[in-house]
């Protein structure tokens, strides 16, 4: 519908009335797009190739988020399929990716993603270029979030490795400015950076970003981005969605938040963090320019909190603050290429299973609880306590859901196995050396999504409810349910109707809700499904204030655990939360461990014997437990 | 004498004449004259109306809107009259864009294609248009072959009142028991040995034990749709949002050469040669379901 808006407006001011004939219609301004989306759809799909209609996008709100069609898809199914997908991933339209030699356009990572015989090449306009690449399955959707800063900048000035401009109208392409932006690369962000702030005053007429001056350019590149998730979405099939980095960093504590769209009806352009400084600032900006009577949600989800020095996750004071927070903060990135951020790992650890996949603390020392998932979840319920003593209606700010991502510059989303990992910042780590100087990184991980089917309606209202888990990189399945009951779900008859609708039909919670009224003990039913390497171990683990008193517990369960039935592909189990107390908050989630498989620098190491990282002891020739990690279950009473 | 009736029967002198007279009568063009009709508006307001979800704009929002169109107007007008039109990149863009939607149009791309003409691109593509092997299957899961040995009866039972869901016994599996797919699909989540055992199977009869990659399963496939070419009506909506995008490439290819003509380009004064058309679009199309 939006792409009818964009030809009818383009073509009003033509005043060539055979034109609109491709339109069926008169071409009144906006009135025609009901005939048109019902009409003959031949011409009308997508908007501009390269160019600047940013004007024009504005004016395309009425696409109203509803499903395209009432026909459900084949594999439509009311208890819900799991759906991969990648919330966290760069193309050249970033400005740092750019200059890490990636020349792939969103609708190259779109296709990417959805197309496992793709070939997509990685850093195509580095001095020695990286590899072709194709992913091994498919992603069933994805979201490009290329940073709101700069976005002028690559889009204003880039060039293919060919040496063709992305966008040949540009003003500036010759300009020595845009000259040394490209000469930038292969290097370190801060002089990628530099370089292309200089374009944007160029672009600006000697403003920074956040001028108003400066928005035609970026709504030109956001259109390019906007097109892409139109014309990659296939219903039933792939989902992207329109998104963007909102890239703000205080003295080097990374405080990003991915910004997720549920349709094509977002803002003119993206609201950048030198517009929008703090994050409330950008929520109360989305709150006047992503309306849901327009077709407008949004959602934003902090990632790095590992890398944040315990600033991520602050509880702003305030009724309203806290509301907002809970609104647009439903998930939180538990892991990514630049580390894990599930839990403290650092000294006197009371659970030695976080230590995984961490970064060290840059200039050593022991990394800050603050900058954790699993910390800021018992925060949330800490606050909502003392909210409920100061006689507050209480909201838990920090009710987040668990989502993984890649973060990945090159434009390849998805690409998490570790024998195949190419790195993820272009030229810089396109080499096994390359990676291995980076040893402390990984190839990141993926979301598996709970939806009745695969359409953009369905993936967001499931990214919404946080019916969602991460893995670090394989498609193990898990669902997690609460119960009131004592029945039995994993047995041989699975307490009639099957499971999951027999839990389902019993009023089970999933992953990301909140329980219903209390009755006794809750019961908790994990059930999942191995990708290709068996489980180890599950762990349910609880964070509850009981007595007045904050307690945390890991409560692990492996292959000889009574209760649980456990295959080599499938494991099942119930436990029963005897200590709980219904007058304090709690929190439970799940984490699944497979069995020991190579880490990606097994494969480098093999390739590349004799770097450094490698050494017999204390080197990076190692094995690694990769695991997933479900949204919590809230009890707020 | 004879010069002036030579003139006056010269058609050049007539059209010179007519156009003089037409100049003379013409109102003199007013440059302050900024005009909007109420239509205009109207359709204003109903495009805003329809961004807010309402069924009409109160009263101040109508007004909001047409006082922004008339400043709207102004500013145009004032723009162009200090000629911030020219060398604009965007501008260009826009124009450039305008000139390649006039071309398609031009070229009959923006006719609805017969479906002859459909027909015909279907039959030079044929090899593009097959559909692949697929099975439709409903299944119960256990984790060991002796459990799902004993499911048999129960799964009879449950098939005899309901053939075509997937029967409420057996151990929880967390993915779909009613799953569709190509063999390769089969492959990916279940393993290879499990889709080449599923893609053997009698539609309509329970199998004995099947094992995957999670465990075993009793398996009844109730579709196997054999990959074959597609009919024409099959694909008909898909072949036909192809041609059109074909059509459009070729009218505005076509469009191009002609205009490459009327025009001596150079590069640093080295003329061009050989110039070929690169394959562009007005509007970038690539099908989507989403319209």
């Amino acid at each position: 519908m939006r792409a009818v808006l964009v030809i009818a407006l383009l073509a009003v001011p033509l005043g060539a009335a055979s034109v609109l004939a491709a339109c069926g219609s008169n071409g009144a301004n906006g009135s025609t797009s009901n005939d048109a989306a019902t009409g003959d759809g031949t011409t009308v799909e997508g908007s501009t190739d390269d160019a600047g209609d940013g004007a024009v996008a504005t004016e395309s709100g009425g696409e109203s988020g509803q499903d395209a069609g009432p026909a459900k898809c084949a594999d439509f199914n009311p208890d819900k399929n799991v759906y991969w997908g990648d919330l966290h991933t760069h193309t050249a339209l970033s400005g740092d990716a750019y200059g890490w030699g990636n020349r792939n356009f969103p609708h190259d990572a779109y296709r990417f993603a959805s197309d496992p015989t793709a070939k997509t090449p990685i850093a195509a306009g580095a001095p020695t270029p990286g590899p072709l690449v194709s992913i091994d399955r498919a992603l069933d959707w994805d979201a490009v979030t290329d940073h709101s800063e700069w976005l002028g900048a690559t889009w204003g000035c880039g060039q293919f490795p060919d040496g063709g401009d992305f966008n040949p109208s540009s003003p500036y392409v010759g300009s020595t400015q845009c000259q040394d932006y490209r000469d930038s690369g292969s290097g370190a962000v801060g002089p990628i950076i530099a370089a292309a702030q200089q374009v944007i005053k160029l672009e600006c007429d000697g403003g920074g970003e956040g001028d108003p001056s400066c928005r035609v350019f970026t709504a030109s590149a956001w259109q390019v981005e906007i097109q892409a998730a139109h014309d990659a979405y296939q219903r039933c099939t792939f989902t992207p969605l329109v998104a963007y980095e909102w890239t703000k960093a205080v003295s080097g504590s990374t405080l990003h938040q991915n910004v997720i769209f549920s349709s094509e009806s977002v803002p003119q352009v993206p609201l950048d963090s030198a517009e929008y400084t703090t994050t409330t600032d950008l929520w109360n900006g989305l709150d006047q320019m992503c309306v849901a009577d327009a077709g407008c949600e949004v959602l934003t989800i902090p990632h790095n909190a590992n890398l944040s020095n315990g600033l991520a996750y602050q509880i702003p004071a305030g009724v309203g603050a806290r509301d907002q927070m809970n609104r647009y903060q439903r998930l939180t990135e538990i892991h990514q290429h630049k580390g894990n951020s599930e839990c403290y790992a650092g000294d006197a650890a009371p659970d030695p299973t976080c230590n995984f996949e961490h970064v060290p603390v840059a200039g050593g020392g022991s990394e800050f609880p603050q900058n954790f998932v699993r910390h800021a979840l018992s925060d949330g319920i800490v606050a909502y306590q003392a909210m409920r003593d100061a006689g507050e209606t209480p909201t838990d700010p920090m009710q987040m859901g668990i989502v993984g991502a890649t973060d990945d510059h090159n434009g390849i989303p998805g690409y998490v196995k570790e024998d195949t990992w190419q790195g993820h910042v272009g030229s810089t780590d396109d080499t096994p050396a390359g990676r291995l100087r980076s040893w402390y990184h990984n190839p990141g991980g993926i979301t598996g999504a709970w939806a009745e089917q695969n359409t953009r309606e369905a993936i967001f209202a499931a990214l919404k409810r946080r019916e969602t888990f991460a893995t670090s990189g394989p498609r193990m399945v898990v669902r997690f349910y609460e119960v009131w009951n004592t029945t039995d779900y994993c047995g041989a008859d699975g307490g009639g109707g099957g499971f999951p609708a027999n839990v389902i039909a019993a009023g089970g919670v999933p992953m990301g809700g909140t329980m219903a009224a209390a009755a006794g003990s809750p019961r908790f039913v994990v059930n999942a499904l191995k990708d290709e390497t068996d489980f180890a171990e599950v762990d349910i683990i609880r964070a509850a204030i009981v007595a007045g008193a904050f307690t945390e517990t890991v409560n692990r369960f492996t292959s000889t655990s009574p209760g649980s039935v456990w295959s080599g592909g499938s494991v099942c189990l119930q436990w029963t939360d005897s200590g709980f107390d219904a007058t304090g908050p709690a929190f439970y989630y799940v984490r699944v461990l497979q069995q020991p498989t190579w880490r990606w620098s097994h494969y480098d190491c093999q390739l590349d014997p004799t770097a450094p990282e490698c050494a017999a002891d204390g080197g990076v020739d190692v094995m690694i437990q990769e695991r997933a990690w479900t949204s919590p279950i809230w009890w707020l009473p | 004498m004879r010069l002036l009736s030579r003139l006056l029967r010269d058609p050049l002198v007539h059209f010179a004449v007519a156009g003089g007279l037409l100049f003379a009568l013409a109102p003199a063009v007013d440059d302050s004259r900024v005009s909007v009709s109420r239509g205009y508006l109207q359709s204003l307001h109903a495009a805003q109306a329809r961004r807010l979800g309402v069924p009409k704009l109160s009263l101040e929002r109508a007004a909001e809107v047409d006082r922004r169109a008339l400043e709207d107007e102004v500013l145009y007008r004032e723009a162009v009259r200090l000629g911030l039109d020219r060398d604009d990149g965007l501008v260009r863009e826009h124009l450039i864009q305008k000139m390649l939607l006039l071309a398609e149009d031009l070229g009959g791309a923006s006719r609805e294609p017969t479906r002859d003409e459909v027909k015909g691109y279907f039959e030079r593509t044929r090899d593009r248009w097959r559909d692949d092997e697929r099975v439709h299957l409903v299944h119960v899961f256990a984790t060991r072959r002796e459990l799902a040995e004993t499911l048999t009866d129960a799964v009879h039972a449950a098939d005899a009142a309901h053939p075509d869901l997937a029967p409420p016994v057996g151990e929880a599996f967390a993915r779909s028991r009613d799953v569709r797919g190509s063999r390769e699909d089969f492959a990916a989540s279940y393993g290879d040995r499990f889709a080449d055992a599923v893609f053997a199977l009698e539609p309509g009869q329970w199998s004995a034990p099947l094992e995957s990659r999670f465990g075993w399963h009793l398996v009844k496939v109730l579709q196997h749709a054999a990959g074959a070419q597609a009919s024409f009506d099959e694909v008909y909506d898909r072949v036909r949002l192809e041609y059109a995008i074909v059509h459009r490439h070729e009218a505005i290819a076509h469009f191009l050469e002609q205009a490459f003509h009327r025009y001596r380009v150079d590069i640093d004064g080295a003329p061009l040669r050989g110039y070929e058309p690169t394959e562009r679009l007005a509007l970038r199309t690539t099908p989507s379901q989403e319209d």
